[in-house]
Formats: C-alpha cells, sequence, structure tokens
C-alpha cells in the first residue's frame, strides 16, 4: 500500500476529485492548509502599500491506494491537477506499513 | 528523501520559517492542529462554567529534504521552536518514496 498526498491549487479541487472519482477511487481526505514552495509567496499592492504574502491558500489531499493501482491514480493526479504555472504544487508518495478499518478491524488493502 | 513534520506553538511559526529560508529551506506547508495539553493563563468560559475540551491550537509545519539534510533541518527547527518555558512540541520523520512537482512531472530530489 502508498499513500499519496497532493497539494495543489484550491481551485482545482474540482476537477482532480471529478478525474478520481472516474478512475473508482472512492475514499480521501482533504484539508485546507498554507504554504509556499521556492518562490516563499508573492508580493501584493493594496492602497499603494506594498505587502509580502508569505502563505499561500493550498489544497492538500491524502489517499491510501493498493500498490497496483498507484501508477493509475498519480497519473491522474498530475494530469487534473495541472495547469503548467508556477503554484501546481506536489505529489509525495509513502509507503504505507498497515491500514485498519476502525469499525471492523479489517487490517491491510482489506480496509481501504 | 524524508519528510519531517513540527508540531510547534503558532507564536514560533515565523521565527522557525524564517531560519528554515535563512539556510536554504525554502518550501513548506502548514496546517492548524489541535493536541492535548495545558496551558497557563485565563481558561476559556462559557455562561461562567469553565469550557475546555483540553485540547490546545498547534500550527504543524511540513517540509520534505533530502536525508542527508534531515540532521540539519530538524536541529534549525527545534532550535527556532524553543523558546523559553515553551518545550518546543514535536517532530516526526518520514521515509518518502517518490516526489512529483505536478507542473512538469519533475521527480524526487529534483522536485523537493
Amino acid at each position: 500500500m502508498k499513500k499519496l498526498e497532493g497539494i495543489i491549487q484550491p481551485f482545482k479541487l474540482q476537477e482532480v476529485l471529478d478525474a478520481l472519482k472516474a478512475t473508482g477511487v472512492d475514499g480521501l481526505t482533504v484539508s485546507e492548509v498554507k504554504g509556499h514552495g521556492r518562490q516563499k509567496g508573492h508580493k501584493e499592492v493594496y492602497r499603494g502599500m506594498e505587502y509580502n504574502v508569505d502563505f499561500l491558500p493550498k489544497t492538500k489531499i491524502e489517499l491510501v491506494a493498493a500498490e497496483g493501482r498507484v501508477d493509475e491514480i498519480l497519473a491522474t493526479l498530475l494530469k487534473a491537477a495541472r495547469t503548467g504555472q508556477i503554484g501546481d504544487g506536489k505529489i509525495f508518495i509513502y509507503e504505507v506499513v498497515d491500514a485498519i478499518r476502525i469499525r471492523n478491524g479489517d487490517r491491510g488493502e482489506a480496509a481501504l | 528523501m524524508r519528510r519531517i513534520d513540527a508540531i510547534i506553538s503558532p507564536a514560533q511559526l515565523e521565527a522557525v520559517r524564517e531560519s528554515l529560508i535563512a539556510v536554504g529551506f525554502e518550501g513548506l506547508t502548514v496546517t492548524e492542529v489541535f493536541r492535548p495539553g495545558s496551558e497557563a493563563g485565563p481558561q476559556p468560559c462559557y455562561r461562567g462554567q469553565p469550557t475546555s475540551s483540553g485540547l490546545l491550537r498547534r500550527t504543524k509545519i511540513e517540509i520534505v529534504v533530502r536525508d542527508d539534510e534531515a540532521d540539519d533541518a530538524i536541529r534549525i527547527i527545534s532550535d527556532a521552536a524553543r523558546v523559553g518555558s515553551d518545550q518546543g512540541g514535536d517532530i516526526f520523520v518520514y521515509q518518502l518514496s517518490e516526489t512529483y512537482r505536478i507542473r512538469n512531472q519533475q521527480r524526487d530530489e529534483a522536485a523537493i
């Protein structure tokens, strides 16, 4: 099992959710996060004064997939979240040691 | 690659961020979280009754670094997060298997 974690542009969320649903992903977690990459935020001008916006709003999507589905889901995420502009975000992939369904104690891939 | 999660006091966020940027760790993700704990000072009250869930507002910082940079990053975060009586919170380190930049599909260490 692997965990895929995508930090994406908030306005791409719906498109990504639709694309994931179409590939048969039905469980995921979304959180609102803030952050920045190499550009370290950007400058904004308000009433003639320049302000640094350090933390940009981003959306984090987390999902755990069985080994055989990872490549397909990754390709879907990369395609749906992409605009080609700076700020598109990143995808991180982790090895998951175990998963447990709290309701009935299912373990491993049965719990996904 | 390693992902480092640090749960720190919200007041130390700016200090931690600046010390990370100063040594070249330029990207980070920030989430508001709650942790069990107690704090000196006024306790929250509602209609005269002390109301406390026993949870304190904390800030979670996530950064991704190369394996050989992890020790530096951990030291920098702990130095900047520890102030006065504040013990500085916790740091968790995960092994990361893959990283993708969504914009142009750069991979792994090129995508950090």
